[in-house]
């Protein structure tokens, strides 16, 4: 019998485990708590009772119910539909063309369709007029327009949106790799760079204290191997600041860092929404096009941290690789080993931020 | 050696191959003409397709007198007959001499260059066998500058690292060697530090 790679992965993992991680057989209960809350000696059932009603699950639920009627009804909004030339400039004459697509609709991802097979499926992000765009956002004029992918002289803008990407799919696996006695409250990522060798996002969980075993972080490293495995698109919006508000009033750091974010963006009130599977995050982006441009990954380490002045929240730190740089294990390790360490990146500047 | 006694150490089969390939007649004189003809043409035309063993053949006989050129010089007699019996065309002997020489003294050997070639049939493998600096378009492409990369941006941050932890460590050793042994307390400390990175 054929085992798929990620089931014989799921049962070695499972051989050395010795049961006390639970995989994703059963929905979304991938990290046991057993190990914290045995060495803390508290009962989680008593968490459980208070947050019956709600749960990691039905938030997720509520947000993409509402992510999709927002989408839908942007798209319905577009009445009469008009064409726009976007011209593509490519490595040389013969595939530079015009295409006529639709406003407010075509994204770069359409535009790529009809250019080549290959560029749709290696690129990662679109460049418009000289800026960074995401593929699939749907293109507002005429334009020039050029795809970036990872293997380029220069690949700055496609790694920065692979890095935040990195980060997406971080608060991804936090949201649903605990069990429902814990309530997840993603924060955020702050700007990184690439040299301190991991990406990483901010959660709060009301765990008091916790160091994730190996296994664990191998479980929680399994549900974002999964999502790579389906290749799902990452879905951007951009709605008011109402309505961000609507979505995550669970959330009590997003609650308080909507107003501030609909300040800084063009037009005072709106909020970008990354969409990945039906996990909804706010991020100013670009990302890249979709999760099956992730090759070698690995969430290394959660760290706690305390600078906010929000209490105490999980710094979860990833390392990942995008499919078209294969790399060899040894090299890989010594990323991976590195990734281990704290990522104390933009500490000091928040802690600069909060003080007045 | 006479062509009937060729004829009778070939075996039918592979006379018909020999036949095909070197012309009629499989003499040593009849191969070197081909090999004048090729040469030829090459020095006229700076890069060349032909059969794979051909243009391996004569990328051998072209660096060979193309480095005796550099090296003796038009004056030196033996060189100038050899470039004479290759160049068929008598105008090349000057261009191998005012053209090649001066260019080629700049190089390093190998002063030419061969390229495999896709061919529709795997069995026949055609090459590309070209002069170096030739006025012609590069046949590969520009190797790329692949320092930001992703990959190699993160290696080289971890060479980084690992050379400041060495480098802390060997400091870290040597003070605690310096340090006199009249006073623990800075000894201590030292081992406190080699093992604050050893935990790193």
């Amino acid at each position: 019998m054929m085992l798929s790679r990620y089931r014989k992965l799921e049962l070695i993992c499972r051989k050395f485990s010795k049961n006390h991680v639970r995989f994703l057989s059963q929905p979304n209960l991938a990290v046991s708590a057993d190990n914290a809350s045995s060495t803390l000696g508290h009962e989680t059932s008593s968490d459980s009772s208070t947050k019956a009603a709600i749960t990691n699950d039905t938030i997720r639920a509520r947000r993409n119910a509402l992510f999709s009627a927002e989408k839908t009804r942007q798209i319905e909004s577009v009445r009469r539909i008009e064409k726009i030339e976007v011209v593509y400039r490519g490595q040389n004459e013969a595939e530079s063309c015009t295409l006529m697509m639709n406003k407010h609709l075509s994204t770069p991802y359409d535009c790529t369709l009809h250019i080549k097979q290959m560029i749709a499926r290696r690129s990662a992000l679109a460049v418009v007029d000289g800026k960074p765009w995401d593929m699939h956002r749907p293109l507002n004029a005429s334009c020039d327009i050029q795809f970036l992918h990872f293997l380029e002289e220069n690949p700055y803008e496609a790694n920065m949106a692979f890095w935040r990407t990195g980060s997406l799919l971080l608060s991804y696996v936090a949201d649903r790799a605990f069990r429902d006695d814990f309530f997840v409250q993603v924060h955020s990522w702050p700007y990184q760079e690439l040299q301190p060798g991991s990406f990483l996002c901010d959660v709060g969980i009301n765990l008091p204290e916790w160091t994730p075993r190996e296994e664990e972080l191998r479980a929680m490293t399994l549900i974002m191997t999964r999502l790579i495995a389906k290749k799902l698109p990452i879905e951007r919006l951009e709605v008011s600041a109402d309505l961000a508000l609507k979505m995550f009033e669970d959330n009590q750091f997003k609650k308080a860092q909507i107003p501030s974010i609909a300040e800084k963006s063009a037009s005072k009130e709106r909020v970008t929404l990354y969409r990945v599977d039906d996990h909804v995050e706010i991020s100013n982006g670009p990302m890249i096009a979709n999760t099956g441009l992730f090759g070698r990954h690995q969430l290394t380490a959660v760290h706690p941290v305390n600078y906010h002045g929000v209490g105490q929240l999980y710094r979860f730190q990833g390392v990942a690789l995008p499919a078209q740089q294969p790399l060899n294990y040894f090299a890989w390790n010594i990323l991976q080993n590195r990734g281990r360490q704290f990522n104390s990146s933009s500490l000091s500047i928040v802690t600069d931020r909060k003080t007045p | 050696m006479s062509y009937d006694k060729i004829r009778t150490l070939v075996p039918p089969k592979a006379w018909k191959h020999i036949k095909a390939t070197w012309g009629t007649v499989p003499t040593y004189a009849m191969r070197l003409e081909k090999i004048r003809q090729m040469m030829t043409g090459l020095f006229r035309y700076e890069r060349i397709e032909c059969h794979d063993k051909y243009g391996l053949e004569i990328q051998q006989y072209t660096e060979l007198l193309l480095q005796e050129a550099i090296k003796y010089g038009p004056r030196h007699k033996p060189t100038m007959e050899t470039v004479d019996f290759y160049m068929i065309e008598k105008d090349l002997v000057h261009k191998t001499f005012k053209l090649f020489v001066p260019r080629f003294a700049r190089f390093e050997p190998p002063y030419t260059k061969i390229h495999f070639i896709p061919t529709q049939n795997r069995e026949i493998k055609r090459v590309l066998l070209e002069l170096k600096g030739n006025p012609f378009p590069p046949v590969e492409p520009r190797p790329l500058d692949r320092k930001g990369s992703l990959v190699n941006i993160l290696l080289a941050e971890a060479k980084r690292d690992y050379v400041r932890q060495k480098v802390k460590a060997e400091s870290a050793k040597e003070e605690s060697r310096d340090a006199p042994v009249e006073e623990p307390v800075e000894a201590t400390q030292a081992k406190e530090t080699t093992e604050a990175i050893k935990e790193e």
